[in-house]
């Protein structure tokens, strides 16, 4: 499989937070949902890749063509100087990208509802968010790194954009990847996974396989000690009973054919891989 | 690097009521004695080039700009590429209001204009040569209270000298030449301390976090 960032041995220590040897393909053509919870390395990660932060220790390569001009970048904060209006960003954007359509992004902006001569501190977050979105979109990159791009957004608009980063994976020959808490939103367009805990990339497969391989064994209090141990990934405490992320979930169903074994959600995962124990 | 100096010019642009009218005052307070704006104006379009630097310290500009170009030593670049461009254009507008008064008031010397002219142009780059790696280094939030001991440094560095140099100033061959030949002199001195600065810049910005 063609690769278009490849990650190898990636460390950055801070003080408090390490990114842990991560070794991570992104494939060329799909969408890649970077999970975790705040603070897990999602951002650092993000960083690391667009060279914001100096790494300590790793390589970074990004495959194909100039890295400049063909990433499409949404940061985690909002990052548009405050006085300036869109009409202006649009003026800065095409004397940065040799490919910035100015008509792409006037059909953006104007698809979006965002007015172009009012200050950007006059926005709201969601507004800023789709003004982020459409100059990532407007010089036509062929990789989108987005750090929660749809975080402040309604619905509505959320699944606008959802749309739009679905029509743009059409070609073959772009890349997405973003992170995201909305893992809602990963479950209906990305098609890769990549969960990162506490700085350590603890998951990275097909989202199909994850859901279709993992399941969630509910069982009682009573009932927990007849549950193999090493068919625990982990395990977390409810009031009255137990619920237990495990592996393989046909084969398991036919197991323990006494109890229920649900198709998790990301969510789902998430939280007991996060809060569970082992 | 057009682009990002592009948005530096815009910031001061949507400040440009605010630069009018203080220049307005400037002139209108100090018209007897015009050769002061030859400091004052240069001296103004530094305060707006730092405060490109609070708006992009406060908006997280950097690390967005960064990925603009994949390259830091552009991003720096725009912002001394952007700074000289607006000292020379406020010098050359000091310089204009100079001549202009100058041939109201009947005592036009444009030696001593452009002479005055250099010299504090010299002076303010010297002064963000230094100033600009610490803001680099530190942040502009910290880096302001450098520029007040960097101000009183000077001033009072620059006082002690001219109180001692002051007996011979005009029968020092040295400053006899550095005084005919001021001209060739201070862009070349200009554009190595410039240059220098630039490197150290660009050194403490690579190693920055964003």
């Amino acid at each position: 499989m063609n690769n278009k960032i490849e990650i190898k041995n990636l460390n950055k220590n801070y003080d408090d937070f390490q990114l842990k040897n991560i070794n991570l393909d992104i494939p060329c053509g799909y969408i890649t949902g970077l999970i975790g919870e705040n603070g897990a390395g999602k951002t650092t990660l993000i960083k690391s890749i667009l060279n914001i932060i100096n790494y300590d220790s790793g390589d970074i390569k990004i495959n194909g063509e100039d890295k400049k001009e063909n990433i499409g970048v949404v940061l985690d904060n909002m990052f548009f100087p405050e006085l300036l209006n869109a009409n202006d960003i649009g003026k800065i954007m095409k004397n940065v990208y040799k490919t910035w359509d100015m008509n792409l992004y006037s059909k953006y902006l104007s698809d979006f509802k965002l007015t172009t001569n009012k200050q950007v501190k006059t926005f709201s977050k969601g507004m800023r968010k789709k003004l982020e979105i459409a100059v990532a979109l407007s010089h036509k990159p062929s990789i989108l790194i987005l750090d929660e791009p749809t975080s402040g957004l309604d619905p509505i608009v959320r699944d606008e954009i959802l749309d739009i980063f679905l029509d743009f994976i059409q070609d073959e020959n772009n890349t997405i990847l973003l992170s995201t808490h909305i893992t809602s939103d990963l479950e209906k367009i990305a098609d890769y996974i990549t969960f990162i805990d506490n700085g350590s990339l603890v998951l990275n497969d097909y989202k199909d396989n994850i859901l279709d391989d993992f399941g969630i064994l509910k069982v009682d209090k009573d009932d927990f000690k007849n549950i193999d141990s090493k068919d625990i990934i982990k395990y977390k405490k409810n009031k009255y009973s137990y619920d237990i992320l495990v592996k393989s979930r046909e084969k398991l169903k036919k197991k323990y054919n006494k109890y229920v074994i649900d198709k998790p959600t990301l969510d789902e995962i998430m939280v007991i891989y996060i809060k569970g124990v082992k | 690097m057009k682009g990002l100096i592009l948005k530096d010019l815009l910031l001061v642009k949507s400040n440009i009521r605010t630069i009018i009218i203080v220049l307005f005052i400037f002139l209108i307070t100090i018209f007897n004695d015009v050769s002061s704006i030859t400091l004052l104006f240069p001296l103004f379009s530094i305060i707006m080039c730092l405060t490109t630097f609070s708006y992009d310290e406060y908006n997280k500009w950097d690390a967005y700009a960064i990925t603009l170009t994949n390259n830091r030593k552009l991003v720096i670049k725009s912002k001394y590429v952007f700074t000289i461009m607006m000292l020379i254009i406020t010098s050359l507008l000091a310089f204009i209001v100079n001549i202009i008064v100058g041939n109201i008031n009947g005592n036009l010397n444009i030696e001593e204009i452009t002479s005055n002219v250099l010299e504090g142009l010299f002076g303010i780059l010297v002064f963000i040569s230094i100033m600009y790696p610490i803001i680099y280094k530190f942040g502009i939030e910290k880096a302001r209270i450098f520029i007040l001991v960097i101000c009183f440094a000077l001033t009072f560095v620059l006082g002690y000298l001219f109180r001692n140099i002051d007996i011979n100033m005009s029968s020092n061959s040295i400053i006899k030449f550095l005084d005919t030949y001021l001209i060739v002199i201070i862009p070349i001195l200009s554009i190595i301390v410039l240059f220098i600065s630039y490197l150290i810049s660009y050194k403490f910005y690579s190693k920055k976090d964003f």
